[in-house]
């Protein structure tokens, strides 16, 4: 094998080493990684701790999501029934979607990551503790304020995908609406902060000698997962910021009367919402590839090909968008070809059931408690897949179209292919994070009560649609015959009910998480995780030969525990992991971690009371917490990137690693990079929407201004290339390199915002006015949103100055500027796009 | 980079097969001509130049006895892209 690094990898073999370890470097260890104390807890980042609190306010809100659907199933039980009024019920099923996919199934996944992936990549943490956490705290806080507006009357009623113009401020007038609006874009940042952290974790921190062949399956789902969230959530972001903006400031995106188009929503809606399904799929898939082996006690069977079947699905859901959209009167060639991708959409899903069920037949199958979920999970979701490939048939599903039968289908999706795997999970890895494992009996009357449960409840509605009962409605009349699938649909959902309540139970009466000693390997794992570990993860960082390490190298978990791997102590006194190369998983440099602090807290309050005060319309108030939401993240990043003492350090058996990298070895480089891919789709989506405006009605549309487009072309290249020239000053490591290159780096910001000022001048003066038209909303929403990017990059600067005034510009130490100049850099290229979109069209 | 591109390179050809034609579609909606031909000429071309990338990565990889996983993910997925290819196209083109 070629090294990708220039890492001799046959240093390997100097492992594991021999002889006694130092006295004291174990608790040395321990004291850096050390557990929150008294009121520490809220300030704890380690993954341990975070991914705890992640999973648990996932399942809290999948609890109180759960107990919105038996309300709605108590009122339909009968004809005509009086329980819930109509508003009431509008509501309910609203903030039941919306709490199921936002709040609960895909935070529980991310949870599932942050809490699971160091461990099972050898890792001593992610790469960015203080971002975990703060992703959690702003989700949490987030998530509890939109739950509470079901309190007020307030909650949103217009459905899970709130679709304008019945969510638009005409037929949803008050504040209800923007609760959904503000607060899913909100938590989005959570999840994008959270697919940041997983990706380059996965790609980044894995033990040395974890090649790609040799990542486990979940790694790969969850790194999957991940691409797909920075891929699809902008879509949603975008769409959100649009109808606030129609609905706050009246600029028309979705009134066709201004050149608007309500169906520019649902494209941008579903291009996030269906892959959607399969962000939530994915990583419950690759825990059902991890724990079915081990419960069958063999090897998965195909590994290669569900690598594959997993990334086709990633790529494959993304072109499925517009099957939701059958009925609105798309073109033929559009209909067909969606109808095709969604029919090729199920095969690889079909792949990975295949080699569920090969793996069962080829192993010595256990009919314990994960087994039970896994295998009800597997049969659930086949049923699921099949009556997806019924609705991707454009005939069938004219006639399913927002009937029960749709209901019954995406719940056989949704708890087959998540819910079932996700308590398979949790009975798994419980004695991972426990002191003691969940119960086997209890979890046993789980699953068969859930298993019947779900049965009793979605099976029915597969008739009742058929048999014609709309979705979302709040009651029926009686002599259809939807009464008896009717009232058996309820009981089953409270039999489901009571099976989440025994689980509670469970929960309460056996999980003991936070102490020094866990359950440890009762189910014969072969994944790193199941090696001895601590609150800082692994003893020492192993070499991994194996896609089973825990089955095929014997003795592993005692020598790591004796600490006769990689990184047995650590050399910088703090809190540190190895950076590996992301193909052959060579190592590259020390990671120096951050330590607890309460920043990215704050961070996290500050920015979800920003959003909740815009979201009452307390405008000043907004403006003061989103200032301190900002001061809080600049301290937070003040505190990144100082100067070190030891260049080089050992890494474990005498080698020698640097302890500080730069451009893209550096993993902030990367967490930078993956930002301004999010940043890059959204102002993409936003070209996309401007140019099916402009199909739409093209006849309402004003010429461009006829203005100074050369100019501002040639300010934003020549910000880019200040950025460029400002880090090979540093590095070039001259007397004045520091000053010579801060100055480059102002002077690009300052060409930046030159470029971006003459952008708008020229606009203004050709009489725009976002209210008038969907044109000049469309192209006030384009400069917006490089405004936001210029305004950040003006605040860049000023860090960078106050870095060079505390001396912290250092040419050995320049991570802090490429970081910064590939951010200038991308704001040049987005601005000369955003100029030069608005002048083709309608210029051509 | 490189090595990412190159192991998912049979399911980028898939994407671009699936941009274009969607794309062409919604050039065809955009013009009032009754004709298609242009169109559907443009989806097969579009077609068979995705085919000939599958075909090209398939080539390249060869068929060694034990493929690295990158070189063997990017054959299996020009394979499946190649299939998926021509359903896709089936509708675009005859539909």
């Amino acid at each position: 094998m070629t090294s990708e690094t220039g890492f001799d990898t046959g240093l390997y073999d100097r492992f594991p080493t021999r002889g006694p370890r130092p006295a004291g470097e174990l608790e040395k260890l321990e004291d850096a990684w050390c557990g929150p104390k008294g009121w520490q807890w809220i300030s704890a980042i380690n993954n341990n701790f975070i991914g705890v609190y992640y999973l648990g306010a996932a399942m809290l809100f999948f609890v109180l999501a759960g107990a919105l659907a038996l309300l709605m199933r108590t009122q339909l039980a009968l004809p005509m029934n009086g329980v819930l009024p109509q508003e009431t019920y509008n509501q309910l099923f609203t903030m039941h979607g919306t709490m199921m996919m936002f709040l609960f199934a895909v935070p529980a996944v991310e949870a599932l990551g942050v809490l699971l992936l160091p461990q099972m990549l050898g890792a001593r943490d992610l790469p960015f503790p203080r971002l975990s956490a703060y992703a959690f705290w702003a989700y949490l806080i987030g998530g509890l304020a939109f739950f509470g507006s079901l309190f007020f009357g307030l909650a949103p009623d217009g459905g899970w995908f709130m679709y304008p113009p019945l969510t638009g401020a005409t037929y949803s007038p008050g504040i209800n609406a923007d609760f959904w609006l503000l607060g899913i874009g909100f938590i989005e940042i959570s999840a994008i902060a959270g697919a940041i952290e997983i990706i380059v974790g996965v790609l980044r921190t894995r033990a040395p000698g974890m090649t790609i062949d040799k990542l486990p399956i979940f790694a790969w789902a969850m790194l999957i997962f991940a691409g797909m969230i920075v891929i699809a959530s902008p879509s949603v972001i975008l769409a959100t910021l649009l109808l606030e903006l129609e609905r706050a400031f009246g600029w028309p995106f979705f009134d066709p009367l201004k050149g608007g188009d309500p169906l520019l929503w649902q494209h941008l809606f579903w291009f996030f919402g269906h892959p959607e399904v399969y962000i939530i799929f994915l990583p419950a898939a690759g825990a059902m590839s991890t724990i079915i082996p081990a419960i069958a006690r063999t090897e998965l069977v195909g590994y290669r090909l569900v690598v594959l079947a997993m990334l086709a699905t990633g790529f494959i859901s993304f072109g499925v968008w517009a099957h939701h959209m059958f009925t609105v009167g798309m073109p033929r060639m559009s209909v067909n070809v969606f109808s095709a991708a969604s029919m090729a959409v199920s095969v690889p899903a079909g792949v990975q059931v295949f080699a569920w069920i090969a793996t069962l037949a080829a192993g010595r199958m256990r009919f314990n408690t994960p087994g039970l979920f896994a295998v009800g999970g597997l049969v659930i979701f086949v049923v699921g897949g099949l009556s997806g490939v019924m609705v991707a048939m454009v005939p069938f599903d004219w006639q399913a179209h927002d009937t029960y039968f749709i209901v019954a289908h995406l719940h056989y999706v949704l708890i087959g292919g998540m819910v079932f795997p996700l308590f398979a999970a949790i009975y798994y890895w419980t004695p991972l994070v426990s002191a003691r494992p969940l119960s086997e009996r209890m979890g046993r009357w789980i699953f068969w009560l859930m298993f019947a449960g779900m049965h009793l409840t979605f099976l029915p509605m597969h008739l009742t649609g058929l048999m014609g009962m709309p979705r979302r409605v709040y009651t029926y009349l009686p002599d259809r015959g939807w009464e008896l699938p009717n009232l058996l649909s309820t009981a089953g959902a409270y039999l489901f009910g009571i099976a989440v309540l025994l689980w509670g139970i469970d929960m309460a009466r056996n999980f003991r998480p936070f102490r020094r000693k866990n359950a440890g390997n009762i189910y014969d794992g072969p994944g790193l995780e199941w090696l001895p570990n601590d609150l800082y993860s692994v003893r020492s960082i192993p070499v991994v030969t194996s896609l089973y390490p825990l089955w095929d190298q014997k003795g592993l978990s005692r020598d790591v525990a004796t600490g006769r791997y990689f990184l047995p102590d650590n050399p910088t006194g703090g809190r540190e992991t190895l950076v590996t190369s992301p193909m052959n998983a060579e190592p590259q440099f020390l990671l120096r971690m951050p330590k607890p602090s309460g920043w990215h807290v704050w961070a996290a309050v500050f920015t979800a009371a920003f959003f909740l005060l815009l979201t009452v319309q307390a405008y000043a108030a907004a403006a003061l917490f989103g200032m301190l939401a900002v001061y809080t993240m600049f301290h937070w990043c003040w505190l990144l990137d100082r100067p070190m003492t030891q260049p080089r350090v050992d890494i474990g058996a005498g080698i020698l690693a640097p302890s500080y990298a730069a451009g893209p070895a550096s993993h902030g480089w990367w967490a930078m990079a993956i930002t301004l891919v999010v940043a890059g789709m959204v102002v993409l989506l936003a070209g996309f929407s401007y140019v099916f405006l402009w199909s739409s009605r093209p006849e309402l549309w004003k010429p461009p201004p006829d203005d100074a487009l050369i100019a501002i072309l040639g300010l934003y290249a020549v910000a880019a290339l200040l950025a460029w020239l400002a880090v090979r000053l540093l590095t070039h490591d001259g007397p004045r390199s520091p000053v010579v290159s801060t100055l480059s780096m102002v002077l690009s910001v300052a060409a930046l915002n030159a470029a971006g000022g003459l952008d708008v001048a020229g606009w203004l003066g050709a009489g725009l006015d976002p209210q008038a038209s969907s044109q000049y909303a469309a192209v006030t929403a384009l400069l917006a949103w490089q405004g936001l990017f210029l305004a950040t990059a003006a605040l860049m600067g000023l860090y960078i100055g106050l870095r060079l005034a505390f001396r912290y510009v250092l040419a050995r130490q320049p991570a802090t500027f490429e970081v910064v100049a590939l951010f200038l850099a991308f704001s040049a290229g987005q601005g000369a796009f955003v100029a030069v979109l608005p002048r083709l069209f309608p210029g051509i | 980079m490189r090595g990412w591109s190159w192991m998912l390179s049979g399911l980028l050809i898939w994407a671009a097969h699936f941009s274009a034609l969607y794309a062409i579609a919604s050039l065809d909606a955009q013009t009032s001509a009754d004709d298609h031909t242009l169109w559907t000429s443009a989806a097969l071309v579009a077609t068979l130049l995705c085919l000939a990338g599958c075909g090209l990565v398939l080539a390249r990889t060869g068929f060694g006895a034990a493929p690295a996983l990158p070189d063997r993910l990017a054959a299996l997925g020009s394979l499946g892209a190649a299939v998926a290819i021509c359903w896709q196209a089936l509708g675009a083109l005859f539909g």
